[in-house]
């Protein structure tokens, strides 16, 4: 059995998700000791921008660059907010695209600093997400989510997840590129107000339908370890010596930030811009 | 004397057609319980249409004379035609067959369901609308999924559920001094009389599988105060399944606000049923 790990890469005009993938993948080859192989729509930028880092990559999969229509608003902290392009929709092709037997598939703001999720491939369970996400800021409570909307069903997080080949998995995949294809309807259908495709909302809605609409149930379980994350009106402070230092925002009085530190703690990154520039600052 | 059986209150106010919701609820058993026997106790003399859903239909005249009409459910005892005896609020729909729940009851000659789940099978925070229970420290019963034994247990318990019930406001003045109840409840008067027997171990089981899905809105767990859950998710059944908010359910539901039963919902169970028969 084959294992690995996928990254999906498509770049906006101001978001480099390629160097994000080449600081991830570093991140994994040395707390995961996998290969990892990255899905691109930017494979011409790789190896232009950063030739000497193609070999970071197992494999590069490179895929067709589509045109999108659906726009993100990308904060970084408490400042101005940019609405760019997103293109998030190929993750359900993950299946299809991973040449591994057994895939764990992360965004590229995951900063792995630990080897908890080695344990997935101890476990004999055919896919693992979490459920359960925990937010770094310390009064950060009113930006939390729990539920894809107030009265619908509870949101997994596609942000990583853990799959093996196999005829339900395939079957999940399925399921989830039919929601993709049909969002305007899974949206209303699950009461989900915004008009975007998210990969968390789909994966949420594909497994309650594959839990035969009902929550409580035994599967997916949960990835080894825990979800934790600083969310986009966050900014990266400085990462030495795997200890992160984050200025959380204060929702109580805009402007206003308090520290919070990990240390060999994988953290999703939702400040993208804040992330890049720390990238940077690392020599990539 | 028939084995055991539904009994269901249906009297008609200007405001509410419970015969209707008691139709719905007896379509909902029959379609996943094809043996069971139904009777419905109304007002109002029932068409064709509903009768035949009915085994037996006991029509009594009678004014409603309080808020909830209660009252008239004190008789349901002794009207009563079975040995064993589920008695449902109209306004519940049954999602499954209730051999396992019939099989359970077994062990009790009186029993009530005591804790409630959201439409998102979570245990429901009921405190929000229970605080007369909360703050008097009475058994938390619901009298919107009861069950009796014909026996002396239960016939002690429904005499004196009918001495609470005939004289609710002295009954309520001494039991429920804070946050007393202005009108006659079937609940807080059950509630006394359990108190009054100290009997609440006998007649329920707070970890009990036997539970309702109860859609009144503060405690599904919406951050938003919807003031009708309504408002907020749909009731649908399809391929003899109900969903609510997408979810399927389990048990039954006590829908409560009538807005939830439609006549297209009626017209699916109608055809459910015949596919079944």
């Amino acid at each position: 059995m084959t294992k690995g790990v996928i990254l999906f890469a498509n770049n906006n005009d101001e978001i480099d998700y390629v160097r994000q993938a080449i600081f991830c993948a570093k991140q994994v080859q040395k707390y995961l000791k996998l290969p990892v192989s990255l899905v691109t729509d930017s494979a011409e930028h790789l190896t232009n921008k950063y030739p000497k880092l193609v070999d970071t990559f197992d494999q590069v999969i490179s895929t067709e660059k589509i045109q999108v229509f659906q726009r993100k608003t990308f904060r970084d902290g408490m400042g101005k907010a940019k609405k760019l392009p997103w293109n998030n929709f190929n993750r359900s092709d993950a299946y299809n695209l991973t040449p591994y037997d057994e895939t764990i598939v992360m965004d590229t703001d995951y900063i792995v600093c630990n080897d908890n999720l080695s344990n997935c491939f101890k476990l004999n369970d055919d896919f693992m997400i979490w459920k359960d996400a925990f937010y770094l800021n310390p009064i950060g409570e009113p930006w939390e989510i729990r539920n894809v909307s107030d009265v619908s069903i509870e949101m997994y997080w596609a942000t990583v997840f853990y799959f093996k080949k196999n005829k339900k998995t395939k079957t999940f995949f399925e399921l989830l590129k039919y929601i993709k294809d049909n969002w305007a309807y899974y949206r209303w259908i699950y009461q989900i107000a915004p008009v975007n495709f998210r990969n968390d909302f789909a994966f949420s809605i594909a497994i309650h339908i594959m839990n035969g609409f009902e929550e409580n149930t035994n599967w997916p379980i949960k990835l080894p370890g825990t979800l934790y994350y600083t969310y986009d009106r966050d900014l990266v402070e400085d990462f030495v010596d795997n200890r992160f230092t984050f200025l959380c925002a204060n929702p109580n009085e805009k402007g206003t930030y308090s520290i919070a530190t990990t240390k060999d703690i994988n953290v999703h990154i939702m400040n993208k811009i804040a992330l890049e520039r720390l990238i940077e600052s690392q020599g990539i | 004397m028939i084995e055991k059986g539904f009994l269901i209150y249906a009297n008609n106010t200007w405001k509410e057609d419970y015969l209707k919701q008691a139709y719905a609820l007896a379509l909902s058993i029959k379609l996943y319980n094809s043996d069971a026997h139904i009777t419905v106790v109304t007002n109002t003399e029932p068409d064709a249409k509903y009768s035949k859903v009915f085994d037996n239909v006991i029509v009594k005249k009678t004014k409603p004379n309080s808020l909830l009409n209660a009252e008239e459910r004190i008789n349901a005892f002794d009207v009563s035609p079975y040995l064993k005896t589920i008695v449902m609020d109209a306004d519940v729909l049954v999602t499954e067959n209730l051999n396992s729940w019939w099989k359970y009851l077994k062990n009790y000659m009186i029993y009530y369901a005591s804790s409630v789940r959201t439409y998102r099978d979570k245990i429901g925070d009921s405190t929000a609308y229970r605080k007369t229970f909360v703050q008097n420290e009475l058994p938390n019963l619901y009298n919107t999924f009861s069950y009796f034994e014909k026996s002396e247990e239960a016939a002690l318990f429904y005499r004196m559920q009918r001495v609470v019930i005939e004289n609710w406001q002295t009954f309520y003045k001494k039991y429920t001094p804070k946050k007393q109840q202005k009108w006659c409840s079937m609940d807080v008067s059950s509630a006394i009389t359990s108190k009054l027997l100290c009997n609440e171990e006998q007649i329920t089981s707070k970890d009990s599988f036997i539970n309702v899905v109860h859609l009144k809105p503060k405690q599904q767990g919406w951050s938003f105060r919807y003031q009708k859950a309504s408002t907020a998710v749909t009731l649908n059944f399809s391929e003899n399944n109900f969903y609510i908010g997408n979810f399927k359910q389990n048990g039954i539901i006590h829908y409560v606000e009538n807005n939830f039963l439609s006549d297209y919902l009626i017209t699916q169970l109608e055809e459910a049923n015949a596919t079944v028969s």
